[in-house]
């Protein structure tokens, strides 16, 4: 230990005060001195020590004398990198780090402190990279395996040139072998097996169109005359696939120009060519009697015919097996070949439709169509070499440009740029060159094409990897890579000048190379999707916010899944799918008809929804290999769209066309093709008549659903496929969140007004006339301010307005009117008595006032007073309202917030504190007094200071998000679906845990921005609130920037069986104890976040089959220990049921003549009345009545323990929203027999002994369950079925 | 009973009644405690009785059912509302009529009601020419049960010892050892004036909204009585102290004047603290000379800590290296942590 600790202190001075003066040390510098000089000494001793010992025990002899070398070789040369390493290692053995650190450590962490975002950043990127690349000790095992096969592909036999389609024909059943031989193994085709039995058929994978049979070309094989080991494997920057998807090692086989005439390059001749070489190619290796071990594949990028190459996966040796690596064999064309790479500029019509599909062709298809995709296409057989020495010297330039690689395609493949097993954004697989090029053309800068100024500058060489990440993603989001073409800086020119790409549509990006368009293909809407999901991380990685790592949401979440991504996401079937206008063109152009199709659609869905999006794709699993028996890749069977919304536009009502005024007929046209019979010609307010579409919406849900609408109404005209064809889930959320069709029925029938704006309106009347009777109160009215969720579209349901006289006309379980609160201030005023007591009986007189006031004043309010809570609690706390019925029906709750309560209160909490313990006897009036302030003030400021701001913070929220406020209303129903509203959590924590997954979209600036990445649709955010109480560690607590202002998160404090564990903390509640000190407790908690894992994977399946989003709203019942059903046709809001079931409302219409009940005749309105709440308030703990101030122990049991009945015994769950049946566990610890006390606070029977057991001195009881259960049947006698 | 058992129940005997389909076990004792003192007033020892693990829906009227066979009860209490003082009188029901209440129900404001009584005890011994507070008028409060927390007690007291005893003799004490049953079980009463289930939370929806013009007379009888009290308190006061304390002085326009004369340099009315006259003397001087100096001296105070010597100097620099450091370590710790539970995985 002494050794240690001389080690550490010796450097310290020595590297860096190496300067000291001695004449200038302080007393305290001498003091530090001694103890180093102690220090010296006890070494001295411990170094004889060693030597003794070192003979007995010579291993651990020689690692001290190695030590001790080092350490002197340090005493004289100061710094050096053993010091550094030693150093670091001491300190993080030792937990100590009391020296400073040496030169070469503060260089270390500086520039992982400046060249990274943080070093923390840094040492993270440490810790991921190995893990996505490939391990070093499974290279030797492929190395030996690649040799081998080059010499088997060597050794591959020519084949005479023969007419194609006859040579494909010999390839698939060859003549020479007996059928018997031949074996199919579902497409495996096992080469040890029959390496003796050469017969396999192999199908050769010609493009589309198929060679005619009057071709007058010949294919031909021959030996390669190059094999390359190319991409990313040759250079070492492969990054792991997604699912495991194996490692691929490029070998690009070079196919001998003799092959070739100059004319290949015409009507598909040379892919053809291509097709058989491989075709052949492929034989040979299946049937070569080398014993490779391997099973081939067939794999087609983009199910595009014309990129076909062969797949190798090793089967025989074990260690080639493990390491997941497979090979593919590229055939490329050779830069000698006689086909003339100039003819394939993209301006150039290489394909004639007329000629070479004479049979199906229609003549209105012009001949010298440009083939654009189709040239680049074949340019790209030239370019694995070239790639190969151009990503080499990169690396070799640039140290960070592999690992900057790396961290691009980590971020990509989280994101679904890539292969994988889910639904991946259409045009990325098998793009890896693109990915090194876009990194080569930030280090290398933008070839100066338009002008000079606007292209990018090369990036110096000195960056590193993190930087290089970054401006990668700043380009991604700054560029506009699908309009605008794209050309890296090359040493001697382009190959084809921009001009040449001026007529292709689709994006352009190329590379240094010059050798073709790496982006020739790729449709436009997936790289709107790369450049938005660009610019989201991007202000992740701007944000000033430094206390949250945002390390995980970047590269280590997985970012794929459908429901949190896209705010609307359809499946289509694509299995009936037709084009209205097939174009043989575009169907050569794109390699086959079902990719014209994918093409066109991505097109048209462009053009249709417009601004109504931020970004869609389309997704689709890449397609997987196939067998080698398989000529055509696999059509797409199902494909999904996903669109993400733009607030301001997406739910426009009129989409606007060309002016009539429009000379252009061509854009009139364009338009009418695009909408069909749907385009009309309208006139609008200010005069214009313009082409437009006008979507007809009936009600709020339906409008949130045009998106929709539009790609269905596109690909219906345009692709005939049928709505049934398409499924989205979002009219399933609609549902859970709508009252049944026969109550809302009744409503409309009535004319009774409902929805948020309406119960709006009806508050703000309110207000006015309020307001207006400011002669007839003693005191003007400041302000009322709503704290309801009616108020700020938040409940589950719309409001609905419930007229006195219309009460009658429904069923009792319908009967349900919620009650909307409010707080009235008044203006200040002196003449409030300065007591409790006597303020809460001034506002008693106060309501007297105001409701003779308001009922004079309007003619069919009905005003009362309803003082409640008032038997239980103390006089001081504030416990009255005023309730009114408006003559439309809406029930409003007001209170009254006299701000001179909270100094009284405060000032009876005090009072005690003075008192000295010994006398504290004699005040026990005192102290009750205080303990009932406490509560009260808890109450006050929950009710008059927390809830009001909490309604305005809310309400602003949901008008800066749009689908805020449908998500906390999904949530909601969730939550309450599955028993654990408001009896476990709040509506406002429920609200404030909804803000936390908009509040992450945020500008560069730390505002608020609904454009950033926040979810459009209540379908998305209900998604992404699930995700986060499925990964939530609520022991961390969270911070919601609820306000939009700048704060911290809090530091969470766990108070150990605290009623509630969830910490939700706002700006203004920094503690985040406000809305959840009483509930979840930890069972509620852990059953949350067990409810959101069951449901995120039931979300998942949807993904890949039909979703019905009932079932997540469906509550499984097999964990309670007993549930109690209620009898239905009670309940008030039974109506509100999840699967409310008509019949029990429709029962009593049974005699049609009968308008009612006799017993109904004069109806008792009773708004906000519900006795099966009221019922299960009464035996469990109600749910406010904690707080956030910690309690005197007294004080916590009256608050919890006085009101419930049941607290102690039983965990009661119950669904607020209209709920038939409660369910509750027992608390554990009263099932075990347990000593007999006067105050066990449970219903108790003694448990007896068995007659040999040893009776002990105290009496043992259990609790009486069968007693309990019959209490509950007479405490909810009329509710509870027995 | 056996003395074993009552070791074993710390001296409960146990009282089945029976409910629907089940038993419920309450337990009796009789009431030992002080002998003398409050306590010993309100429970004589010998005929009262302790009942715990009482239904938490149980009436004073049930209790008194429950018991007719032995005997009147006096006043049946229950302890979880008389150890927060509230309504300690609710439930007794047999002993209520005679009270000196005059029949005014109870519930609502029982503080209220405390208040108004201590008044009035206080108004009959002291002078009679005081003005008479005034009545508060109360709200309706019809009979309903209140829920208590499960397993609750109760002190019975019945109106002489043998009625007691008697009670005392329907329980068993549990023999241990043997199997025997236990006394057979009375069915449990129920009052039916106290409605429950539906009924009852009709009636408390109902009972809790009363009429404006009750709400009305309760407010403002409730309003004069604390005007009275006030009044009265303040007249107490002046006749005891020579501080003015007591009520504000408030102007015509609702403006509280703030005058010195209330006690320990409070205004009038004790609400605003008052500046001591020394203060407003040093105020009056303008002693600001003095103040500018001190912040002088906190200033030169300040600079002195600021490094001086080389050492120091080099000390700052070496601490701000160390802390690079220390912050360094423990990031990397941090990663260390996370690689160990492989968060790096990304897929």
């Amino acid at each position: 230990m002494a050794l240690n600790l001389k080690r550490k202190r010796r450097p310290a001075p020595d590297s860096v005060f190496p300067n000291k003066k001695r004449q200038l040390v302080p007393p305290e510098d001498d003091e530090f001195r001694s103890a180093l000089d102690e220090n010296e000494f006890t070494h001295d001793q411990e170094e004889d020590e060693d030597e003794g010992w070192s003979e007995e025990d010579p291993v651990a002899g020689d690692g001290m004398n190695e030590l001790d070398e080092r350490e002197d070789g340090e005493a004289w040369e100061g710094i050096g990198k053993g010091g550094a390493r030693r150093g670091l290692s001491q300190a993080s053995h030792n937990g100590a780090t009391k020296n400073p650190p040496t030169g070469q450590e503060v260089r270390v962490i500086k520039q992982a402190a400046d060249l990274f975002r943080s070093s923390s950043f840094k040492l993270q990127i440490d810790a991921l990279l190995p893990n996505v690349r490939p391990k070093e000790s499974r290279r030797a095992a492929l190395d030996s395996f690649l040799l081998s096969l080059h010499s088997v592909i060597s050794a591959a036999p020519s084949i005479p040139p023969q007419h194609p389609l006859e040579a494909a024909r010999s390839l698939l059943s060859p003549a020479s072998d007996s059928a018997s031989k031949r074996e199919r193994s579902n497409g495996k085709v096992k080469v040890k097996d029959e390496s003796s039995a050469p017969s396999v058929a192999i199908a050769v994978p010609y493009a589309f169109p198929a060679p005619p049979e009057d071709a007058n070309w010949k294919v031909s094989f021959e030996k390669p005359s190059e094999i390359t080991l190319v991409g990313s494997w040759a250079n070492k920057v492969g990054v792991k696939a997604k699912d495991n998807k194996p490692w691929i090692v490029d070998i690009a086989v070079e196919m001998p120009s003799g092959l070739f005439q100059e004319k290949d390059y015409m009507n598909g001749r040379f892919f053809h060519k291509r097709a058989f070489y491989l075709a052949a190619l492929t034989k040979h290796i299946v049937r070569s009697e080398s014993g490779l071990g391997v099973e081939a594949f067939y794999q087609s990028h983009g199910s595009d015919p014309r990129l076909t190459t062969l797949l190798l996966r090793p089967t025989a040796d074990e260690q080639l097996v493990k390491s997941n690596a497979q090979v593919r064999i590229i055939p490329t064309l050779s830069s000698q070949s006689p086909i003339p790479l100039s003819k394939l500029s993209p301006h150039r019509s290489n394909f004639r439709v007329g000629r070479a599909l004479s049979s199906e062709s229609t003549p209105t298809i012009a001949i010298d169509t440009p083939t654009p995709l189709y040239n680049s296409i074949l340019l790209l057989a030239t370019t694995p070499r070239e790639h190969l020495l151009a990503v080499h010297s990169m690396k070799q330039d640039f140290p960070a440009y592999g690992d900057a690689l790396a961290l691009l395609r980590v971020w990509a493949n989280q994101r679904g740029y890539g292969e994988g097993t889910a639904p991946c954004v259409r045009g990325f697989d098998g793009r890896g060159a693109w990915w090194n090029s876009l990194l080569e053309l930030l280090i290398l800068g933008e070839e100066p094409v338009r002008n000079a100024k606007t292209s990018r500058k090369p990036l110096g060489k000195g960056l590193s990897s993190y930087q290089l990440f970054r401006s990668a993603l700043d380009f991604l989001a700054r560029q506009d890579l699908a309009n605008e073409p794209t050309f890296v800086k090359s040493k001697d020119g382009h190959r084809f000048s921009p001009q040449d790409y001026a007529e292709y549509a689709g994006p352009v990006f190329v590379d240094s190379t010059s050798s073709a368009n790496l982006l020739s293909g790729m449709p436009r809407s997936s790289l709107g999707m790369l450049r938005h999901d660009a610019r989201v991380t991007l202000d992740i990685l701007n944000s000033t916010d430094l206390t949250n790592d945002p390390f995980h949401e970047i590269f280590l979440k997985d970012h794929r899944s459908l429901a949190t991504r896209f705010d609307a996401v359809i499946r289509v079937d694509l299995s009936g799918s037709k084009m209205r206008n097939p174009s043989a063109h575009e169907a050569v152009e794109y390699g086959s008809p079902s990719n014209a199709v994918l093409a066109s659609m991505s097109t048209y869905l462009q053009r249709a929804l417009g601004s109504r999006v931020h970004a869609f794709a389309l997704l689709h699993t890449p397609p997987s290999s196939r067998p080698i028996t398989q000529a055509q890749p696999d059509s797409l069977a199902d494909i999904y769209i996903g669109l993400v919304y733009d607030p301001e536009h997406a739910w426009r009502l009129v989409d606007h066309g060309p002016s009539a005024s429009d000379v252009d007929n061509a854009e009139v046209a364009a338009f009418h093709e695009l909408w069909g019979s749907k385009a009309e010609l309208r006139r609008f307010k200010d005069g214009s008549i313009m082409e437009s579409v006008v979507w007809d919406v009936k009600n709020a849900d339906e409008r949130a659903r045009i998106p929709l609408l539009v790609v269905e109404h596109v690909l219906a005209i345009h692709f005939s496929l049928p709505r049934s064809a398409l499924h989205s889930w979002q009219a399933g959320f609609d549902e859970v969140v709508r009252l049944p069709p026969s109550i809302v029925s009744i409503h409309t029938a009535a004319g009774h007004q409902a929805g948020f704006k309406a119960a709006m309106a009806a508050f703000d009347d309110l207000v006015k006339t309020l307001k207006s009777l400011d002669e007839d109160l003693p005191l003007s009215i400041l302000s009322v301010s709503p704290t309801s969720e009616y108020l700020r579209h938040t409940s589950v349901f719309n409001p609905i307005a419930m007229p006195i006289s219309a009460v009658s006309s429904f069923p009792i379980c319908a009967r349900f009117t919620p009650i909307m609160e409010a707080v009235l201030e008044f203006e200040k005023s002196a003449r409030w008595p300065d007591d409790l007591r006597a303020i809460q009986k001034m506002k008693l007189a106060f309501f007297e006032r105001i409701a003779s006031a308001l009922m004079g004043a309007v003619r069919g309010l009905t005003a009362r007073i309803a003082v409640l809570e008032a038997p239980q609690d103390s006089a001081i706390e504030d416990h009255a309202c005023l309730e009114l019925v408006t003559p439309l029906g809406w029930a409003f709750a007001l209170r009254i917030w006299h701000a001179r309560e909270e100094t009284l209160l405060t000032r009876a909490i005090d009072a005690v504190a003075q008192i000295p313990k010994q006398f504290q006897q004699d005040h026990a009036e005192k102290f009750r007094e205080r303990d009932a302030a406490t509560s009260a003030l808890a109450l006050y400021t929950r009710r008059f200071i927390h809830a009001p701001r909490h309604h305005r913070a809310v309400a602003a929220f949901g008008y800066r998000f749009p689908a805020y406020g449908g998500t906390v209303r999904l949530i909601k129903r969730w939550l309450a679906s599955h028993w654990l509203l408001r009896g476990h959590i709040s509506e406002e924590a429920v609200e404030i845990l909804c803000a936390a997954v908009f509040a992450r979209a945020r500008d560069a600036g730390g505002a608020l921005d609904p454009t950033r990445g926040a979810p459009g649709s209540r379908e998305r955010g209900f998604a992404c609130v699930v995700e986060l109480l499925k990964d939530w560690k609520w022991e961390r607590g969270l911070f919601v920037p609820l306000y939009g202002e700048d704060g911290s998160p809090p530091a969470v404090t766990i108070v150990a069986g605290a009623a509630g564990v969830w910490t939700l903390s706002t700006e203004f509640d920094k503690e985040g104890k406000m809305w959840t000190a009483c509930g979840p407790d930890i069972v509620a908690a852990q059953r949350v976040r067990v409810l959101a894992r069951a449901t995120w994977e039931c979300m998942k399946k949807a993904e890949v089959g039909a979703l019905d989003v009932k079932s997540l709203f469906v509550h499984p019942t097999d964990d309670y220990d007993f549930v109690v059903q209620l009898e239905q046709a009670t309940l008030p809001r039974y109506f509100q049921n999840i699967v409310a079931d008509p019949v029990v409302w429709a029962r009593r219409s049974k005699y049609a003549n009968m308008a009612q009940d006799p017993s109904e005749k004069n109806v008792v309105v009773r708004p906000g009345f519900d006795p099966a709440q009221m019922f299960i308030d009464d035996l469990r703990v109600r749910l406010f009545s904690a707080t956030a101030i910690p309690l005197p122990k007294v004080l916590e049991m009256m608050l919890t323990g006085c009101q419930s009945v049941y607290s102690d015994t039983l965990k009661i769950f119950y669904d607020p929203l209209g709920g038939d049946r409660f369910g509750a566990v027992w608390e554990p610890s009263v099932r075990q027999p347990r000593p007999f006390r006067v105050l066990n606070h449970f219903s108790s029977a003694p448990v007896m002994r068995k007659d040999g057991e040893k009776g002990r001195e105290r009496g043992v009881v259990v609790v009486n369950e069968a007693a309990i259960l019959d209490e509950i049947i007479r405490l909810g006698h009329g509710l509870v079925i027995v | 009973m056996s003395g074993r058992a009552s070791q074993s129940y710390g001296g409960f005997s146990m009282l089945p009644v029976s409910y629907r389909s089940s038993q419920h076990i309450i337990y009796v004792r009789a009431q030992v405690g002080a002998s003398k003192g409050k306590s010993a007033i309100a429970w004589p020892q010998d005929r009262t009785l302790f009942i715990v693990n009482l239904p938490p829906d149980a009436t004073a009227r049930e209790l008194s059912l429950l018991f007719r066979s032995c005997g009147a009860i006096e006043k049946a209490v229950f302890d979880s509302d008389a150890e927060w003082g509230l309504g300690e009188d609710e439930g007794s029901s047999d002993a209520e009529d005679g009270d000196e209440q005059g029949g005014l129900s109870e519930g609502e404001d029982e503080s209220d009601d405390e208040n108004r009584r201590k008044k009035q005890k206080f108004a009959k011994e002291g002078e009679d020419s005081q003005p008479r507070p005034p009545k508060v008028v109360s709200l309706p409060n019809p009979s309903l049960r209140r829920l208590r927390r499960t397993g609750h007690t109760a002190h019975v007291v019945f109106l002489d010892a043998s009625s007691c005893s008697r009670a005392l003799a329907l329980a068993t004490p549990p023999i241990s050892s043997s199997k025997t049953q236990i006394a057979a079980p009375r069915p449990w009463p129920t009052d039916i004036e106290a409605p429950t289930g539906f009924a009852h939370y009709v009636a408390l929806y109902d009972s809790l909204r009363p009429p404006l013009d009750t709400v009305l007379a309760h407010a403002e009888t409730s309003i004069g009585l604390f005007d009275h009290e006030q009044a009265e308190k303040k007249r107490a006061l002046q006749h005891e102290s020579k501080y003015r304390k007591g009520e504000a002085i408030v102007d015509e326009d609702g403006f509280t004047l703030v005058t010195r004369g209330g006690a320990y340099g409070k205004a009038v009315g004790g609400g605003v603290g008052i500046a001591s006259k020394k203060f407003t003397l040093q105020q009056a001087k303008g002693t600001r000379a003095g103040i500018r100096d001190g912040s002088r001296k906190r200033k030169h105070t300040e600079s002195k800590e600021d490094a001086f010597y080389a050492f120091q100097i080099h000390e700052k620099k070496r601490n701000a290296l160390i802390d690079l450091k220390r912050k360094w370590e423990e990031d990397k710790a941090a990663v260390e942590k996370l690689k160990a539970s492989r968060k790096f995985k990304p897929y």
